[in-house]
């Protein structure tokens, strides 16, 4: 794997373990109880963790397209849960009608920083990140 | 240095980094409610009911 790849999978990885860890921390030290949407972007964050780790380790590039895909499926649920965040959808299009809200605003970190749209650049940087190392190593 | 060992330090200094916050914000919550309990107007106190604080 060229060493500009590889720092470049180095770094998505580093941001999916922050997310990972960040997503532990909101809900098992703040208590903050993560609804269904969360969930399903926790699901996709998660493995990344393991799959870019992995990848990373063994300087396996194959990683960085199964990452992509998990991190893919992910943007597009962060992408959601901010549009119905925002009221952009409304709220009977919404899959958390029973149980949490998934529109509640419960955390607003510096004054604009949702957990939405914190998600959501987590994702972005994701992705922009493994899309890189890929076009780095299909020139190799 | 290492690939390996590069990806090694990192991830010991994000985990670091979670347990170093967990404590903060724990010791912070715990401020706050003692804070909270010290008030002798708080919503912990009903006015008819003995405290050992001199009423205002």
């Amino acid at each position: 794997m060229r060493p500009m790849a590889w720092t470049l999978l180095l770094l998505a990885w580093l941001a999916s373990f922050a997310g990972t860890l960040g997503s532990l921390f909101f809900s098992e030290v703040m208590q903050l109880q993560p609804c269904l949407l969360c969930w399903y972007q926790r699901i996709a964050m998660f493995p990344l963790v393991l799959v870019l780790g992995i990848g990373l380790y063994r300087q396996d590039s194959g990683s960085v397209l199964y990452g992509l895909a998990l991190a893919a499926v992910g943007w597009a649920v962060a992408g959601y849960h901010l549009l119905l965040y925002s009221g952009w959808i409304p709220e009977d299009l919404q899959p958390c009608s029973k149980g949490l809200s998934c529109a509640d605003v419960d955390l607003r970190l510096v004054g604009f920083l949702t957990i939405p749209l914190m998600s959501l650049l987590a994702f972005s940087m994701i992705v922009g990140l493994l899309m890189a190392a890929h076009r780095q190593g299909v020139r190799a | 240095m290492k690939r390996q060992h590069i990806m090694a330090g990192s991830a010991i200094a994000l985990v670091l980094a979670f347990v170093v916050a967990m404590f903060g914000y724990s010791s912070l919550q715990e401020r706050r409610l003692v804070e909270l309990a010290a008030k002798p107007d708080s919503v912990l106190v009903r006015p008819h009911s003995p405290t050992y604080v001199r009423p205002r």
